[in-house]
């Protein structure tokens, strides 16, 4: 498995991975403030970016990190975390 | 119908809409792409890698969505702008090596549309609320 402590060069699998765990750390904060708007979150810093407006979301993350990729999420849309047993079942959309 | 609303049409029991995708870094790379209407579809935009690259779409991550049957499946996801009729937004658009062009409601809410769908005579069209809404 690739080094993901350089997180700024994570493959799109372990930004996925990352941002993930980003929002479970944070799943029940998020819920109870921001549920049904997107989280775009920046997985170097940890930082979360919310708003109603996916578009908007992701227009204040870039301005803040230029030239990052993000992991994107809508609150409350994720039930439960992918834990490694069940890798094997993810699904990428670039592998379909 | 008023002038300003827009239509779509029925390929079999599929609605059809024609978008034009533009790059949101060069005005002039742009392309009509004609979208299924998916009414069960949260997001705005979802293209094929073959439509898109071409485009000169921005990447900006990747997104995770819960599909049809509860299933998480992960997206690189863009941005663009995306003109119907007279109006112009931008939007997030997701894509994927394969499968049909979908148009999903999220769009629809940003561009203002109010939909009107006739099963019986295979007709739909696109009421121009925010035109209604700012003439109030």
């Amino acid at each position: 498995m690739a080094d993901m402590t350089n997180k700024m060069n994570a493959t799109p699998e372990e930004l996925v991975t990352l941002g993930e765990q980003i929002y479970f750390d944070n799943k029940d904060s998020l819920e109870k403030k921001h549920f049904g708007e997107f989280a775009v979150i920046e997985v170097e810093s940890k930082d979360i970016i919310t708003d109603k407006d996916k578009l908007k979301a992701i227009q204040q993350a870039q301005k803040k990190y230029p030239n990052r990729l993000f992991y994107i999420v809508q609150i409350g849309k994720l039930k439960s975390q992918f834990t490694s047993e069940m890798n094997e079942v993810r699904r990428y959309g670039w592998t379909i | 119908m008023k002038s300003e609303d827009m239509v779509g049409r029925f390929e079999g029991n599929t609605i059809i809409v024609d978008l034009e995708i533009i790059s949101p870094i060069a005005s002039d790379v742009k392309k009509v792409l004609s979208v299924t209407l998916d009414t069960g579809a949260s997001n705005d935009l979802c293209l094929t890698y073959k439509e898109a690259f071409p485009l000169a779409l921005t990447l900006v991550g990747v997104e995770d969505y819960t599909i049809a049957d509860g299933s998480h499946v992960s997206f690189f996801e863009c941005i663009g702008r995306v003109k119907f009729g007279e109006k112009t937004v931008g939007s997030t658009i997701s894509i994927r090596p394969s499968g049909s062009l979908l148009m999903g409601i999220g769009l629809l809410e940003k561009l203002g549309y109010k939909l009107h769908i006739d099963f019986v005579n295979k007709t739909v069209v696109f009421e121009d609320i925010s035109q209604t809404a700012s003439k109030k």
